[in-house]
Formats: structure tokens, C-alpha cells, sequence
């Protein structure tokens, strides 16, 4: 049920401009909104993934429904969002960090975590943005007991990405930590980061005009730079790649 | 290309722009939008008395309270999330907040008249107030919350706001 995760292994975060290493590593991000899908407002938590193209595709995703929200907010009136910029590219940091101490996290996909907090496998799946029932099992595995330190609880959760395509032996997992109550940040070491660009293109794969007749919103682009630094292929990917920057990738995303 | 290369330089300028610690980014956000702090300690969940009693106080102080500061970490997430769809073009968003809404001049012609008698307004909003509800749908999650906080926003930029 539990999985260590060393102070060997690199992490990747995605947010958006503006965020310093040490929003990175405190939560903001998935703190200050709503909740995310494994914690309510004010639960400090780090989403990451050892997998870059985890937060990569996760970010992409909130892009896009951001970007079809605006679409289709309206234009008329005060209370009217700003129509999307054309062609539809935004700008983000990709964060590699490794961790200081080696956490404890809980595997909600396995069949023991399944029997002790009484979940099913397809919850963890669910395709909606309702975060309620993947919250409360958050809320759970927070106050469960950690495996090694007695009167500490387990520092975080490891769960499926539910964006990010699987492929035959692989499922792409999200490591997303836990800052503990009485610290600021999670303990970690900022390894470097890249600039994220993403963008949506229409489905001949070209940029999106105000002439264009669709956007196809279950690919989406990326593309690194102000980095030399090629972000390492993930050995766990059935068809591991390295990402070198100044090149543009294309990508699927999963919205059911 | 000529969006994308705008694109870039205004979340460029934006990153050199923004401050790094709360208070200061708070402070940052009513200066560039023009917005009265009261507003953004109402968004924080005071009240209206206490908003205006605390609005003398610089943003250390207030967030010294660890609960206003989580809810301080609330409000600059909304802020952020809110910039990020004008581009982080922080000043498109002020004057998208600042500007009046044209109306049509003389209104629409009509030949219906309302029956005479007195007007009492319904509380059909939470304590019958406009910025209430902005307030309680921008803390809900979904597509109108950041529409709700754009609003709520652009009510204070006018000086239209009711304060209970």
C-alpha cells in the first residue's frame, strides 16, 4: 500500500507565470482555489509527478478548459471573460526538484490501500472535475498513521493521472505531497525549470485563427526553452523520450 | 509569430513585475487595478465593519492572523487565475475594470407604463446585496466564479459597490 519515493528521483511541476520555488514547494497552485481532486481549499499540496509529461499534460488540460470557458462566457457585459488571444498559446514554468528526506506516500491504486479506505478503482478515474469523493479520500489518508515514523501521518498520496494517456504496462501516476501543518513547504531542492509553452492547435495542426473552423482540443503542443538542459526521458515510459527544448512536441489529452 | 512573441513579453513583464512575498503582492494587486483594499478584505471573508476597521492596516499586519492569511493566499490565487486569461496583461485587465459600460442613449423606446404604487426591492440575494452574491459565486467553484470576481471587480472600479 505505501511508496517510497527517495531523494534520488526527480519531480516535475508545472505552474503558471508569476509563481516563485517557493509557491512551487508550499502549495499555491492547488491551494488557494477551490481544492483540487486530492485536497479542499487551504490543504496545502504539492501536485508533481516523476513522469514530466504528468504535470505537462494536467497543466494543458486546465488550459484548455480555462481557454473553452472563455469561449464561452459570453461577450456582453461587465461580467463577460476576455475572449481567448489568437493563436491559442500560454505561457507556464515546468519545476524539477528532488526531494530532501524520503517521503512516504500512500498508492491509492493498489489493492491494499483499496481494502483499507474502502474505495473503488474506478473513483480514482472519474472523468468530471467533482472532486468531492477523491477529496474525502484525501481527507482520510491525511490522518492515516505513516509506516515508519510513529505519531506522524503518511506524507502524501501516489494516483493515477487521469489526463494523461496510458499506454500497454504503463499508468502515468501523480506523486502529490502533503505540506505538513506546521512547515511552510514540503522539504525539497529546486534542480532547475524550464519555460512551458502550450498551445492548441486546429485539427490540420495549425495555429488557431479567428477563421479557423475548429480547435482540437484532445492534442494539445508543448514546447521548453530558456534552459539548454534536455528534460530526461522517463525509464518507466513503454516509449521513453527526451524532451530537448526549442522543439515543439504534440501530445494527447484524456477528457473521459 | 507576432501573438506568441506578445505573449511571451507580457508574461515576462509580469514575472519581473510581481512581487514575491504576499503582502507585497496584495498591495501590488489594488495598485496596478486600482481596486480599494476594502474590497479585497470583503473577498477575504470579513465583514463590511470589519473590512473598513481593519482598512488602515498594512497588509503585514493583517495577515500576521494565520486564518487571514490563508484566505490572503485565496484571494491572490483568484487574482492570479483572473490575469491569466487577459495574458497577464495586467493592464488590459485594469481598464477592462475601469471601463463604463456604454448605454443606449435615451434607453429603448416603450409604450408600456407600469402600474403606479410603491417599489420594495426583494431580498432575493443574500442580505439583499449584489456584491453578496458576486461574493458567494466567486467562492463556488465553476465557470462563473472567475466571471463573478471580474464583476465583483469592475463594481468597486465604478463605485457602484453597496456597502451593508
Amino acid at each position: 500500500m505505501y511508496s517510497t519515493v527517495s531523494t534520488r528521483m526527480r519531480f516535475y511541476r508545472v505552474t503558471d507565470i508569476g509563481r516563485t520555488w517557493q509557491d512551487v514547494i508550499s502549495g499555491i497552485g492547488s491551494y488557494y482555489s477551490f481544492g483540487h481532486r486530492y485536497n479542499r481549499i487551504q490543504q496545502r499540496t504539492v501536485y508533481a509527478s516523476a513522469d514530466p509529461l504528468v504535470p505537462i499534460t494536467e497543466s494543458a488540460f486546465h488550459q484548455a478548459v480555462k481557454w473553452q470557458m472563455s469561449v464561452g462566457q459570453g461577450f456582453l457585459g461587465v461580467s463577460s471573460l476576455p475572449r481567448p488571444t489568437l493563436p491559442l498559446v500560454s505561457e507556464h514554468w515546468l519545476w524539477c526538484f528532488t526531494l530532501n528526506t524520503a517521503l512516504q506516500l500512500v498508492n491509492t491504486d493498489s489493492r491494499a490501500a483499496r481494502a483499507a479506505f474502502h474505495h473503488s478503482r474506478y473513483e480514482l478515474f472519474n472523468p468530471s472535475e467533482a472532486y468531492r469523493t477523491t477529496a474525502d479520500l484525501a481527507e482520510v489518508i491525511r490522518l492515516h498513521p505513516h509506516p515508519q515514523n510513529p505519531g506522524a501521518f503518511v506524507d502524501g498520496i501516489l494516483a493515477p493521472s487521469v489526463r494523461t494517456p496510458s499506454a500497454v504496462g504503463y499508468r502515468p501516476q501523480q506523486h502529490i505531497f502533503f505540506v505538513p501543518p506546521n512547515q511552510l513547504t514540503i522539504p525539497a531542492t529546486l534542480v532547475t525549470r524550464w519555460r512551458l509553452t502550450l498551445e492548441f492547435a486546429d485539427s490540420n495542426d495549425r495555429s488557431v485563427r479567428a477563421n479557423s473552423s475548429d480547435i482540437d482540443w484532445r492534442h494539445f503542443w508543448f514546447y521548453l526553452d530558456q534552459n539548454i538542459a534536455v528534460v530526461p526521458q522517463y525509464p518507466r515510459h513503454p516509449n521513453p523520450l527526451a524532451f530537448t527544448p526549442t522543439t515543439w512536441f504534440e501530445y494527447p489529452l484524456m477528457y473521459t | 509569430m507576432p501573438t506568441q512573441k506578445r505573449a511571451r513579453e507580457l508574461a515576462d513583464a509580469f514575472e519581473k513585475a510581481y512581487p514575491a512575498d504576499l503582502p507585497e503582492r496584495l498591495q501590488w494587486w489594488c495598485r496596478v487595478l486600482g481596486i480599494d483594499r476594502v474590497r479585497f478584505l470583503r473577498m477575504m471573508g470579513m465583514s463590511a465593519k470589519e473590512a473598513k476597521e481593519k482598512s488602515s492596516q498594512d497588509w503585514k499586519t493583517i495577515l500576521q492572523d494565520h486564518d487571514w492569511l490563508d484566505r490572503g493566499w485565496w484571494v491572490e490565487g483568484k487574482l492570479h487565475e483572473l490575469l491569466s486569461l487577459f495574458d497577464y496583461d495586467w493592464r488590459a485587465l485594469s481598464e477592462r475594470l475601469h471601463q463604463r459600460l456604454v448605454q443606449p442613449e435615451g434607453g429603448e423606446p416603450t409604450h408600456v407604463t407600469r402600474p403606479k404604487g410603491t417599489v420594495e426591492q426583494l431580498p432575493y440575494v443574500p442580505y439583499g446585496d449584489g456584491s453578496e452574491l458576486l461574493l458567494n459565486v466567486m467562492a463556488e467553484r465553476g465557470p462563473e466564479s472567475l466571471s463573478a470576481l471580474l464583476a465583483y471587480l469592475a463594481d468597486s472600479a465604478s463605485g457602484t459597490a453597496h456597502q451593508r
